[in-house]
């Protein structure tokens, strides 16, 4: 079903939009809680809560296109519950993806640099925008939807090692603009 | 602490990036303008064989005490890839064989229980990378010429050819020696690439030489080295005019008799292009390559199809190779599934010496790209390359020893060690190296079909 015909679906209220979004989209969501919370029971419960979420806020939403809109709430839910969880939960696609950026980010060298998420993600906002689309779309793919290296040299049709160096080189020509912008965390 | 903020900062990343990365639908087969296109870049690589090499700073060339081994990188594994120089000069100029079937007898694979006191590198052991299988075939028999069909292209303006480079100017490079022979580690750059391809070329009627029957071996000047930024040496007018004569040569050898003057539709980098409906051919001073669709690729290269295949015809007509000997290496990717046949056609010898000759600088190679029906050929053929230098060939027990020193864990895996000219080392120079194939049993349960990494050794002083 076309996502304008899920939307009416939802604007008239009818629980058969929340069928056809488990249907189109379900398995898509579910990978996502999945990358980050590495739990199958706590991804379904975040895929389910995220339904709600959809359900609560369309109308008066009309999001297009809706996979995007479900992937953020699905995201939003899953990184709650993933801080909620304890170190047992620190083994996740997320929390790797997570590693490796962190080197990314100069650490504060004073308490009184305040953080500020808004505008440290203006800079890397910036900084995606100087980025061809392939290389956006791996680092997007790869720090915000979690997704292991092995799915992304599949969607991208290269080698896994392939996806690491351009994933690396990403970073630095990251480092290197947050240390020229003073960003830091 | 840090990783919240992080998590927090990507919340809000502009809602455009993350809707363009979520409808993604993946890569699919990229379309290029002409099929030809696509392996350029291939062909580019091949083009490497010839002569491309890696700045390194020279120091003084000093003779190092033997306990002073010298590590400039402990450990090329193949999950780096092939650095694109390294595949152009040091490896994929030399054909595949049967494994050394020596060199797993204890004898020869020292134990590593003496070695207490040497740096502990890093375990390559341990890396998820794909693996490969060679097998080889051999057949003989000379070719002749096909027969012609014209082709006529565009010509451009020859004064376009690219503006010099940088030139690699040899000076004679003497490395004899009656003293034990300091290796070190020929360093390895990661590749931006995918899967790794390895080549064995064993020698052991060379390497198995004693201390004291220890060989002396030339080192040849490489008058065209080509690094990642394209030519290391000057384009002149003399080396314009080579490429256009044997974009001629080829073609007349190609399609037969015909005025090919000018007939190049391009230039890229350091080669002429020509391109017609069904091959495109870049043309150097002492190699060419070509990309076609308009023949089957080959699982098994047969020397019925060196006579049937015109361009292979061609190319060992160019490489004036009268009795053809067909090495075949079959490439793996990580799933343990055929992606890539190649095949290295050189002059049939029994000399092993002049086979490492003749695979540096007189050789067909043909890729065979599985289920892509295409294939890439390269042609080198180099008549006399000149000497510069000399050096004096490391023995087995000498590399044994390094790898005991150096990699104890590693040295009861070497398998095979082989001999090649590597103009990676020194740019400008094809000097001996040494590959060690290390055996890895768990990749090969893993996939299959039998994995080995890779380390690259030379002398320490070209290095230093």
């Amino acid at each position: 079903m076309e996502d304008s015909k899920i939307i009416a679906l939802f604007f008239q209220r009818s629980e058969q939009a929340l069928t056809e979004v488990a249907q189109k989209y379900g398995s898509v969501t579910k990978k996502l809680a999945f990358n980050i919370l590495h739990d199958q029971q706590d991804a379904e419960e975040c895929v389910n809560d995220a339904y709600l979420g959809a359900w609560n806020t369309i109308p008066p939403q009309n999001p297009n296109p809706l996979i995007t809109y479900l992937c953020r709430i699905v995201r939003n839910l899953a990184i709650k519950k993933y801080h909620s969880k304890t170190a047992a939960k620190r083994n996740s696609l997320y929390d790797v993806a997570l590693n490796e950026l962190e080197n990314c980010f100069p650490s504060s060298h004073s308490v009184e640099e305040a953080f500020d998420a808004a505008e440290t993600a203006r800079s890397i906002n910036a900084f995606l925008k100087t980025l061809d689309k392939d290389n956006r779309i791996l680092f997007v793919r790869r720090y915000w939807h979690a997704e292991s290296i092995e799915d992304l040299a599949k969607l991208f049709q290269i080698s896994p090692h392939a996806v690491s160096v351009r994933l690396s080189r990403t970073r630095e020509k990251l480092k290197k603009h947050l240390k020229k912008e003073g960003v830091s965390l | 602490m840090k990783k919240e903020k992080i998590s927090h900062v990507l919340e809000n990343l502009d809602i455009a990036y993350i809707e363009e990365a979520t409808i993604f639908p993946g890569s699919e087969a990229k379309t290029w303008r002409t099929p030809f296109l696509k392996w350029l870049p291939v062909a580019a690589c091949l083009a490497l064989l010839l002569s491309g090499c890696i700045w390194y700073i020279l120091r003084e060339p000093s003779h190092e005490d033997p306990n002073d081994w010298e590590i400039i990188m402990q450990y090329s594994d193949p999950s780096a890839g092939k650095d694109p120089h390294q595949s152009e000069n040091s490896s994929e100029g030399f054909p595949s064989s049967p494994y050394y079937p020596g060199t797993t007898d204890a004898s020869t694979v020292p134990t590593s229980s003496d070695i207490t006191d040497s740096p502990d590198p890093p375990d390559p052991i341990g890396s998820t990378d794909p693996t490969f299988n060679t097998e080889s075939t051999n057949n003989t028999e000379s070719t002749a010429p096909s027969n012609p069909t014209s082709s006529t292209a565009p010509s451009i303006d020859p004064d376009d050819f690219p503006a010099p480079g940088i030139s690699a100017d040899p000076v004679y490079l003497d490395f004899v020696t009656k003293d034990p022979i300091c290796l070190a580690d020929v360093p390895s750059l990661p590749a931006a690439g995918g899967d790794f391809h390895l080549q064995q070329f064993a020698f052991p009627e060379i390497l198995s030489l004693k201390a004291s029957e220890r060989k002396n071996y030339p080192i040849y000047a490489n008058s065209y080295p080509v690094g990642q930024a394209g030519a290391l040496f000057e384009i002149t007018e003399e080396y314009t005019e080579m490429s256009q004569e044997n974009l001629r040569t080829f073609l007349t050898l190609l399609f037969g008799d015909g005025d090919y003057s000018g007939v190049y539709t391009d230039y890229s980098s350091h080669s002429l292009i020509y391109e017609d409906k069904e091959i495109s051919l870049a043309a150097r001073a002492t190699s060419l390559s070509v990309t076609s669709t308009a023949y089957e690729t080959y699982s098994q290269l047969t020397q019925e199809d060196l006579n049937a295949n015109p361009l292979i015809h061609a190319a060992i007509s160019y490489c004036a190779i009268e009795d053809p000997m067909i090495t075949q290496e079959i490439e793996y990717d990580v799933y343990g599934n055929v992606y890539n046949y190649n095949y290295i056609i050189t002059e049939k010898t029994a000399d092993p010496q002049q086979a490492l000759f003749d695979h540096t600088f007189s050789y067909v190679m043909l890729h065979s790209f599985v289920g892509e029906n295409i294939f890439v050929l390269s042609a080198v053929h180099v008549e006399q390359p000149e000497e510069v230098g000399a050096t004096t060939l490391a023995t087995v027990e000498e590399i044994e020893a390094y790898l005991q020193k150096s990699y104890p864990h590693l040295a009861e895996k070497a398998h095979v060690i082989e001999l090649f000219y590597s103009a990676q080392v020194i740019p400008g120079y094809y000097v001996p190296c040494y590959r060690v194939f290390f055996e890895e049993p768990e990749l090969t349960q893993q996939y299959g079909v039998p994995a080995y990494s890779i380390m690259d050794l030379t002398d320490s002083r070209f290095l230093s």
